[in-house]
């Protein structure tokens, strides 16, 4: 078990460390000296020669790569020009919209699957169950920014009972935090919950042939019991990984939404970064996206491992 | 010669020799063309002409409609009326219009992204198959590729190759491969233990041409249903990029980059933003819904072939026994 978890570890930081790589070298072959960019039209020779040379830009590729890869290591992920100075602490001081919604919408969609997925699973003659193949197909057919815009439109616009803008932070006005976070999290919660019930439902379906559940029934097993405590745990198995990497869908689905919403979260700061051509802000932000997903991935590996004694044998 | 050429045919889902099976309805279906698949999965058959209409009337669509980017600055953000049956955007320019050249343009941005990562990740999942000493590496570069949600490394694919269509068809393209290529490998790894892959080598076939010739072609009908799921989830990636700005540029329309227009104006014309959006959902839709059907079918193939076994298995036993039964009332 522990040789499996280092195992994992390492890949990690393969995969991590491929991810960097590519991205320095596709960024840095771009033609076009970004001290120019930064400058703009007006500068003088002397202020681009002299802002190459500090940028380290004169330097042979591969050193500009070493160096880089050096201070990375140490946890230097260069400057940021929009914000003048060091890109770490800048991606911190935004964390927290992004995580809060990613989180809360992974929570909120697997408390509102697993009893729609285990109702349409049980009942496959129910309306529920006859509703729920269209009904999900749905949510994940619709454009995240495009349903954001419709719930603008409806909530926003023609109610006027939700904010349709902004983010307040949980320490200010928890109340008003809310308010601003339900629009964001119904986008991110139609999608991630469609794709989690339509998931469980099938690993659902697969457990309920289960012959354990003939046994648990004839123990005196009431209903509810069977259903939650005897199949759900085995159908949750392939659902934690399918959670686990849906993660990244929803990453992806704030990313794009916080620039509906104006949230100022990772996707702000990415886009921000593209917009001013900030290449060392952008290498930073996407890093740390991949960071979270991977890792977030590599938890939902462990608790399948402690979900699963039969994984850890093999 | 004769031993091998009756593993191969046994090997064949479509090839299986032996009794028809019992039950019409649910087993023979599919080798009964339209009709068979109307009576199995009628959804499946109703998106798929969805599907096709979509594509029809997005292809030649333009030729019958006003010029998408004709002006009429006295009709801006108007709404549907008989001249403009969806209205018209900031411009005055005709909705419906509009919205059938996006779709041109979005629906034909997807097929080619569809087409890149399906070649790419065909060839990359098929080696890494065949070939176990490159699985390491090529897997570790599709794990580095899906380390990322898939939107943003579009976004960063885009940002560093030069902007235009094409880097946007490339970069979509590269984000799709690793879901290819897993299927396709997975697939590999169970057909190259077949019975002809190894009658194919003791005939002395050379590898790459097992690999073209025998597994690939029975590989395809998996990769043909991913495909289609990539197309679905390429016009979703296309329609966040362009929406951002990333994409295709106006005055040329896609559906994203109309949604990202009209976000200006939800409140004076809802409809510039809402139909667009639309023509995205239903174009998903049926793309996901027309893959779950083609999986079906795929698995049922399967499910004929281990219920014909079944029978067969039955028959042998029975024709034993009868055989059994005879001897013993000769003596």
């Amino acid at each position: 078990m522990a040789g499996l978890v280092l195992r994992r570890i390492r890949d990690l930081v393969i995969v991590l460390f491929l991810v960097g790589t590519a991205m320095f070298f596709i960024i840095h072959l771009i033609p076009g000296n970004p001290a120019i960019a930064l400058l703009g039209p007006y500068a003088t020779q002397e202020q681009i020669a002299d802002l190459t040379a500090s940028m380290g830009l004169d330097q042979p590729l591969l050193t500009q790569y070493v160096t880089w890869l050096g201070n990375l290591v140490r946890g230097d992920m260069g400057e940021s020009i929009a914000f003048s100075g060091p890109v770490l602490p800048v991606i911190f001081d935004h964390i927290m919209p992004t995580i809060l919604l990613a989180l809360g919408s992974t929570v909120i969609s697997a408390a509102i699957a697993v009893p729609l997925a285990i109702h349409a699973a049980a009942k496959p003659r129910s309306l529920w169950a006859r509703l729920v193949t269209p009904v999900t197909a749905f949510g994940l057919a619709m454009p995240s920014f495009w349903l954001a815009l419709v719930l603008v439109l409806v909530f926003g616009v023609i109610f006027r009972i939700l904010p349709t803008s902004g983010y307040v932070d949980f320490g200010t006005d928890p109340g008003q935090a809310v308010k601003y976070l339900v629009l964001p999290i119904v986008v991110l919660v139609s999608h991630q919950a469609a794709l989690f019930v339509a998931t469980l439902r099938e690993s659902m379906s697969g457990e309920l042939l289960g012959l354990y559940l003939r046994s648990a029934r004839a123990k005196g097993v009431k209903e509810r019991g069977v259903l939650y405590r005897h199949a759900l745990p085995n159908a949750l198995l392939p659902a934690i990984t399918v959670i686990g990497s849906s993660f990244g869908n929803v990453l992806g689905g704030v990313i794009v939404i916080e620039t509906v919403f104006s949230i100022p979260g990772w996707g702000q700061l990415l886009y921000n970064g593209i917009t001013s051509r900030d290449y060392q802000l952008i290498i930073g932000v996407t890093l740390m996206i991949a960071v979270v997903y991977v890792l977030v991935n590599l938890i939902a590996d462990l608790l399948y491992l402690v979900a699963d004694p039969r994984v850890r044998v093999r | 010669m004769s031993v091998e050429a009756a593993l191969v045919k046994n090997e064949e889902p479509g090839l299986v020799e032996g009794p028809p099976p019992p039950k019409r309805g649910r087993l023979s279906g599919w080798r009964s063309g339209l009709s068979g698949l109307w009576r199995r999965d009628a959804p499946a058959v109703i998106w798929g002409v969805v599907l096709l209409l979509m594509i029809l009337v997005s292809a030649i669509g333009p030729f019958f409609l006003q010029s998408p980017a004709a002006i009429e600055p006295a009709n801006r953000l108007a709404p549907p009326s008989a001249g403009h049956l969806l209205g018209t955007d900031e411009y005055g320019r005709d909705l419906l219009s509009r919205v059938v050249s996006a779709g041109r343009v979005s629906l034909g941005l997807g097929a080619l992204i569809t087409v890149v990562a399906v070649v790419l990740g065909t060839l990359v999942g098929a080696v890494a198959g065949f070939y176990e000493r490159s699985a390491g590496v090529l897997m570790r570069l599709m794990d580095a590729l899906l380390a990322f949600p898939a939107i943003v490394l579009a976004i960063a694919l885009v940002v560093s190759l030069r902007s235009g269509i094409w880097s946007q068809i490339i970069a979509l393209g590269i984000v799709f491969i690793p879901y290819v290529a897993r299927v396709v490998r997975s697939r590999v790894l169970t057909l190259r233990e077949r019975g002809y892959v190894t009658a194919a080598r003791a005939a002395g076939v050379s590898g790459p041409r097992i690999l073209l010739a025998h597994i690939l072609p029975n590989a395809a009908p998996a990769i043909l249903v991913q495909g289609v799921f990539v197309f679905a989830s390429a016009l979703l990636a296309d329609a966040a990029l362009s929406f951002l700005g990333l994409g295709v540029q106006p005055p040329t329309p896609t559906w994203g980059n109309m949604i990202g227009e009209a976000r200006t104006f939800i409140t004076l014309a809802p409809g510039f933003m809402i139909f667009p959006g639309l023509a995205i959902v239903i174009s998903v839709l049926a793309l996901n819904l027309v893959g779950d059907g083609a999986r079906g079918l795929i698995d049922q193939r399967a499910r004929a072939v281990l219920e014909l076994e079944r029978i067969r298995k039955k028959q042998a036993k029975e024709e034993r026994r009868r055989r059994a039964a005879s001897v013993s009332s000769v003596d």
